[in-house]
């Protein structure tokens, strides 16, 4: 055994020379490569997202970011990495929309727990409806709509996975236009709601425009109104909303976090590289073939925009029987 | 087999009592589910159903190692009547050994965060080397702490997954520094 | 069908040096990444994404098809080798693949596995390639009923994979149905059998920590308990591996397995929502039934290795039925795919039919072409992989359990889910121990949640009236499939079992 322990510290001694003599160079920060926590899991929308914004980061930042997966339990495992992650700078994440749903659904985790980085990118919900289903009941817009669904109480609309972000835009519907309708939950995600409404199962979905695009574009779907403030650049003819007297504006979001109590120098550098990086080129342009909208908020605003969207989403939840208490 | 204690059916019979044994519990605690006014199936549905499946089985199994039970030595190569699998670990080095190998993985699993995969590995790996009688030194090193160092290494770089590496995260930063 | 363009876009996608070089060099990725529990094609996929940012589409499609048909095969080799399916559509695999390694026969059964990979991803790409358009027409009737009976008809391939006790494999079946409840309800998010501050298992166990624990953990601890009471069969493999392809006779043997597999699973791929997971237990228990030896399969007969890699492969050609003409992904790695389509600026739906034919074809090929990169790869890999059994036990041992446990962690980078694995290692060595066949809990655990959730999607739909279900023509075939083959699937054993005990007599 003697022999194994000389080896052993021979080895440790020469691995730990080895790494100090790699770390001593130039600027204070940063230094080294930096983790990025997704989550959810890779190759999703959010880690597309996130791998993309990670790419203009790194160039903004002269070093690499790599992006971590940790995922489970809803996305809350990996945003309770993110805020428990040591704040030296070289750990962040990417923090999103069902962040707003934890303190409803039970946990503790809100967006206070994070010094915020920037809002990166959001995406409207819309309402689809079966267009067969639309034709045969004379519904052509959203007032046609609301008319028919306060005649006939308990439409069924489908919406993702239960307490997602489409399953709660179904929770906003019913509060801005006193309508009742029945969510369906599609656990499996978004694209089996959107063809389950295609075929007619249910009466339509409360996903956004890129998750139903294909199936609005054959015509199989129709989309009466986007909850957003400006028409979509790809569906210039579908109303908004809010052109339809309905105010409403909601949808999910995505944004960078780090955990709180890092070096005011890191969170300046931080800062600066999200906002650039959603001017990058090769981003920008990864985001239009994805159909995610870039809308970037610094740190102040979208802590505000947090604020508002946590009690709004709260209060969705409410309506649709999603708290826990 | 000339032991009843010892056969097959004997030891489904006290399987059969576990699994109802743990239904019944598992069933007790469907019933403090919530419900939801609205919704045609209730949460505590579904794991009723299945449990009461399990526990309906459980029964026929019961009911049919018993019967094998008191016809005992009238049919001799009913597979029930072959010896059954022991958990004696007194007696039995085997089971002694798959125990002890049990409780390295549990520690393992306890000790992954603070030592890291490439360490945590090295020691699981050695351990059980040495538990099923590798002896040759040279060998046990080098196979305990080359193979998770060239796991961590394909899964670092080549999928770029960070796994937690404990005390010896100098070698990440030092692997980074040479690219 | 524009017969023209079809060939056109063929020549252009087989005489491209760059895609046959990216299908190869994804096929040779794909194959290692699957053969490592607990890597999965899904992830290769993933993480080939961003790096395909910068190629054309066909290139880049070939590229990750060469994955996802490569980590069907890869899966397999540990399937076969160490009993552990290195993706879960591996996982009918093991139930002979194994039984063959411990009989010495670990390099033909992977050249067996090979083969069929290959005619049933084949015979899936040709299917897909003339009748998709069709095929997709039909997808769209499959709603939750449907679907709820198809994971009905699906369950009731348990009682063909129970083993002798078809009353201990439904209650190992049951069990593993309950094991599925475990997390927060799917409909209302309600917890059921933990709390609320049990994070780590809201969405119940996590798949694959569990199907690692139960197959390699549970193994390994079996095997050290093997060595030390020194039981263990074959200490070191001295298999000669004189082909890499299976010889004619085998191919005679096993070619109806490989074609009712590769059917089944083009058929099964194509439902959106199903994967090859499922297309593997319904193929081995539908190939069983109509065996004219039943009781030889789960014993390590090249039928059962052929019925199942081909149903999972026939399954990578039906899954791109609904992927492209629908825009719904039917397993993990397929979702990835869309993704990789949307950045490309393509939208899998029903446009693409009208109006990005070409690229249509064009995957088509590069499907075809990500076949035969897969046999070329893996028939220069069949010699070395195989050479894995013949490593020392006593090393082997060790090495399976720090690589698969690594696995578990990988998934979900999740503490909690090593805890799961060592959990179900425990659990898994226990039941093996008193003949409780882990298989029905493996299927269960697949189609678990897709029965629960379609089941109660249905009721919701339709107000609690259940009876409703009666009216779908689909649904009635699948309830009355499942009937017949839970029926068959008990006098099937009973006569395996005479049979067994007639021959057991003799000896």
């Amino acid at each position: 055994m003697k022999s194994l322990k000389k080896v052993l510290a021979l080895t440790l001694v020469m691995l730990m020379v080895l790494a100090l003599a790699g770390t001593v160079y130039g600027k204070d920060y940063p230094k080294k490569d930096v983790y990025v926590i997704c989550p959810w899991g890779a190759g999703g929308g959010t880690d597309v997202c996130l791998r993309a914004l990670c790419q203009a980061m790194g160039e903004e930042l002269g070093v690499n970011l790599t992006v971590d997966n940790i995922t489970g339990g809803g996305g809350i495992v990996g945003h309770q990495a993110i805020a428990n992650a040591e704040p030296d700078g070289y750990n962040i994440g990417m923090i999103t929309f069902e962040l707003s749903t934890y303190l409803s659904l039970g946990t503790e985790l809100t967006w206070e727990n994070y010094d915020l980085l920037g809002r990166v990118n959001t995406d409207a919900a819309a309402l689809s409806v079966n267009a067969k289903w639309a034709a045969d009941n004379g519904i052509t817009d959203l007032a046609s709509f609301v008319a028919y669904a306060k005649a006939h109480p308990g439409i069924q609309l489908g919406g993702s996975s239960n307490a997602s972000v489409w399953h709660i835009a179904g929770g906003y519907l019913e509060e801005a236009t006193g309508i009742d309708v029945e969510m369906i939950t599609y656990q499996t995600g978004a694209a089996a709601a959107v063809k389950a409404a295609a075929s007619g199962e249910i009466a339509g979905v409360t996903v956004s425009l890129a998750e139903a695009s294909s199936f609005l574009q054959s015509g199989t779907l129709v989309c009466l109104g986007v909850m957003d403030a400006e028409r979509n650049a790809k569906f210039p003819n579908v109303p908004t909303f809010r052109e339809q007297g309905v105010d409403v504006i909601y949808g999910t979001w995505r944004g960078m976090g780090a955990p709180k109590g890092m070096s005011a120098e890191a969170l300046a550098a931080l800062r600066e590289a999200v906002a650039k990086a959603c001017q990058n080129k090769t981003f920008v342009e990864a985001m239009a073939n994805l159909g995610q909208t870039i809308s970037y908020l610094d740190a102040a605003e979208y802590g505000a925009f947090l604020k508002n969207n946590a009690e709004a989403v709260a209060a969705s939840m409410k309506a649709l029987g999603l708290n826990q208490d | 087999m000339k032991d009843k204690m010892k056969t097959v059916a004997f030891s489904n019979l006290i399987a059969s009592l576990v699994f109802l044994g743990a239904g019944a519990w598992a069933y007790s605690q469907t019933l403090s589910f919530r419900t939801v006014k609205g919704s045609y199936v209730q949460a505590a549905t579904f794991p009723q159903i299945m449990l009461l499946g399990m526990m309906g089985f459980a029964g026929v199994l019961l009911v049919q190692s018993a019967w094998k039970l008191t016809r005992f030595g009238f049919k001799a190569n009913d597979w029930a009547y072959e010896k059954a699998a022991s958990l004696n670990f007194v007696k039995d080095r085997g089971v002694l050994f798959a125990l002890v190998t049990m409780v390295l993985c549990a520690a393992f699993v306890a000790w992954f965060r603070t030592l890291g995969y490439v360490l945590a590995s090295f020691l699981l790996c050695f351990a059980v080397m040495v538990l099923i009688g590798k002896r040759n030194l040279v060998q046990m090193l080098l196979i305990s702490a080359l193979v998770p160092l060239c796991m961590w290494l394909l899964f670092y770089l080549l999928l770029k997954v960070n796994i937690p590496m404990g005390p010896l995260t100098f070698v990440r930063d030092f692997v980074d520094d040479i690219l | 069908m524009d017969f023209q363009l079809l060939l056109s876009s063929y020549a252009s996608v087989f005489t491209n040096l760059q895609v046959v070089l990216m299908t190869l060099l994804g096929a040779f990725g794909g194959i290692l990444l699957g053969a490592i529990p607990g890597m999965t094609a899904t992830m290769g996929v993933a993480l080939l994404v961003p790096f395909s940012f910068g190629m054309d589409l066909i290139p880049a499609v070939g590229l990750l098809l060469g994955i996802y048909c490569g980590g069907m095969y890869g899966g397999s080799i540990s399937a076969i080798l160490i009993h552990t399916p290195g993706t879960p559509s591996a996982a009918a695999t093991l139930i002979d693949g194994y039984p063959m390694t411990q009989k010495g026969q670990g390099g033909y059964a992977l050249s067996v596995a090979m083969f069929s990979s290959f005619c049933g991803g084949i015979i899936g790409a040709l299917i897909m390639t003339f009748a998709s358009p069709v095929i997709a027409r039909a997808a769209m009737n499959f709603n939750s009923g449907e679907m709820f009976m198809l994971a009905v008809f699906g369950l009731s391939v348990i009682i063909a994979i129970s083993g002798r006790s078809v009353v201990k494999g439904l209650i190992s079946g049951f069990l593993g149905m309950t094991l599925c409840t475990v997390g927060l309800d799917p409909t209302n998010g309600l917890p059921r059998f933990i709390t609320r501050s049990q994070t780590g298992l809201y969405e119940g166990f996590a798949f694959i920590p569990a199907l690692i624990g139960m197959f390699a953990v549970a193994e390994v601890i079996a095997g050290v308990e093997r060595i030390v009471r020194g039981t263990e069969r074959h200490a070191v493999s001295h298999e000669k591996i004189t082909r890499v392809l299976p010889d004619g006779g085998t191919i005679g043997r096993i070619w109806p397995n490989i074609l009712s597999g590769a059917l089944i699973g083009t058929f099964v791929g194509a439902i959106p929502g199903a994967g090859g997971d499922i297309a593997v237990f319904v193929s081995y228990g539908a190939n069983k039934s109509f065996s004219r030896q039943p009781e030889k399969w789960g014993t390590g007969i090249p039928n059962g290795v052929a019925a199942t890699e081909s149903a999972n492969n026939g399954c990578s050609g039906g899954a791109m039925i609904p992927l492209l003409a629908l825009g719904v992904p039917g397993d993990a790695v397929t979702a990835v795919l869309l993704g990789a389509f949307i950045m490309k600026g393509i939208q899998p739906g029903p446009m693409m039919y009208v109006s990005e034919l070409p690229t249509v074809y064009g995957v088509f090929a590069a499907l075809m072409l990500a076949n035969l990169a897969m046999l070329l790869v893996g028939c220069a890999g069949v010699r070395f992989f195989a050479k894995i059994v013949s490593v020392e036990k006593t090393v082997l041992y060790p090495i399976i359990l720090v690589v698969s446990l690594l696995g578990a962690f990988s998934i979900n980078k999740n503490v909690f889910d090593l805890g799961v694995c060592v959990g179900f290692g425990v659990f898994g060595w226990l039941m093996n121990k008193y003949e409780f066949p882990l298989s029905p809990i493996l299927l269960t655990l697949i189609l678990g949640p897709m029965c629960e959730q379609n089941f109660v999607r249905y009721m919701n739909l339709n107000h609690g009236d259940f009876t409703r279900i009666f009216h779908s023509p689909i649904a009635m075939t699948f309830l009355g499939l499942a009937v017949l083959s839970i029926l068959y699937s008990i006098w099937n054993q009973g006569r395996i079992n005479r049979l067994q005990a007639a021959e057991a007599e003799r000896a």
